[in-house]
């Protein structure tokens, strides 16, 4: 993913190193110092056409410009969301791609659909839920990701969870491990006949 | 009780049944907005769900469900978009979501449209 802020800081850093300012850079591509302003500020991205220009014009190439390879570096915990894009902040740390940060320090902080995106990605990746995230989501989230576990394979260490569990999650672990024991047990009495 | 508190708890026919009355426009957006269901829906209503907010027939922007795409529909919609570009959704808002082989593709796959258009 793309971190826009970080794109933004990249585009400033090369257009003050050629001493150029907003105003030039905008009368060169024919757009707005407000629409450079906005790409600086990580709002939103030149378009492509203008991002070939501005790899002409910066003399660079687009991993640079788009800062592929630059590693995510995680500054002030407190400040993590304001100094990069949003999306691409949840998208890195539900996947663990950082040790220094996890969910659980992001989901307060983070919108209803932006939470539910962030376990979305976690379940879909088999990335594991930690003890410490479980006491920070909301009933909804717990059972969506009790169900996830029950019915989609996600891997959930339960142990581990148990001991915060409310008696409505109970019931779904003793419903899935009740199944469970009726299933062996009917492959057992298969196997003896 | 609102239906966006039942939304974990439905399973994928009544979200599909649900989704099509949001985008049919059957039940009022103040109830209940097509973005709430995006985190429970599978990779096949999504992808439905994409098709109409592009053609225009959802109440919803075909950017807000980027985010909920797979890398493989990432790759459709490249090829698309660089063919002929919707009103609806634009090559930038498609960019931050993609992966560095993808990203370079759209590069490469803009730069020999402008050429062929010279």
């Amino acid at each position: 993913m793309l971190d826009l802020k970080l794109i933004g800081r990249k585009l400033t850093e090369l257009r003050q190193s050629q001493e150029l300012t907003q105003d030039d850079i905008a009368d060169k591509l024919y757009v707005t110092h407000q629409a450079v302003s906005r790409w600086e500020t990580g709002k939103t991205l030149p378009t492509i056409d203008n991002f070939l220009m501005l790899i002409k014009i910066y003399k660079t190439s687009i991993e640079d410009i788009l800062c592929l390879d630059e590693p995510l570096v995680v500054g002030d915990k407190e400040f993590f969301l304001d100094e990069h894009d949003r999306a691409f902040s949840i998208h890195e740390v539900a996947l663990r791609r950082t040790k220094a940060l996890t969910l659980a320090d992001l989901v307060p902080k983070l919108t209803t659909e932006e939470r539910l995106y962030a376990l979305r990605l976690m379940t879909q990746n088999q990335i594991p839920t930690d003890d410490t995230l479980w006491p920070r989501l909301s009933l909804t989230e717990r059972i969506w990701l009790l169900r996830q576990w029950r019915d989609k394979g996600y891997t959930l260490d339960i142990e581990k969870i148990r001991y915060m569990l409310t008696p409505a999650e109970t019931k779904i672990i003793r419903e899935v491990y009740h199944e469970n024991r009726k299933n062996v047990a009917i492959s057992r009495q298969r196997r003896t006949k | 009780m609102k239906i966006v508190k039942m939304l974990p708890f439905l399973d994928k026919e009544e979200l599909s049944e649900l989704l099509d009355s949001l985008i049919k426009g059957e039940l009022k957006e103040e109830n209940i907005r097509i973005s709430a269901l995006l985190p429970f829906l599978e990779k096949e209503q999504i992808s439905h769900l994409f098709e109409r907010a592009v053609a225009g027939e959802a109440n919803i922007r075909p950017a807000a469900i980027l985010p909920f795409l797979d890398e493989d529909d990432y790759e459709g919609i490249i090829d698309s978009l660089v063919e002929n570009e919707p009103e609806t959704l634009s090559l930038e808002e498609l960019l931050p979501f993609l992966s560095e082989a993808n990203i370079k593709k759209v590069f490469r796959l803009f730069l020999e449209k402008e050429k062929k258009q010279e």
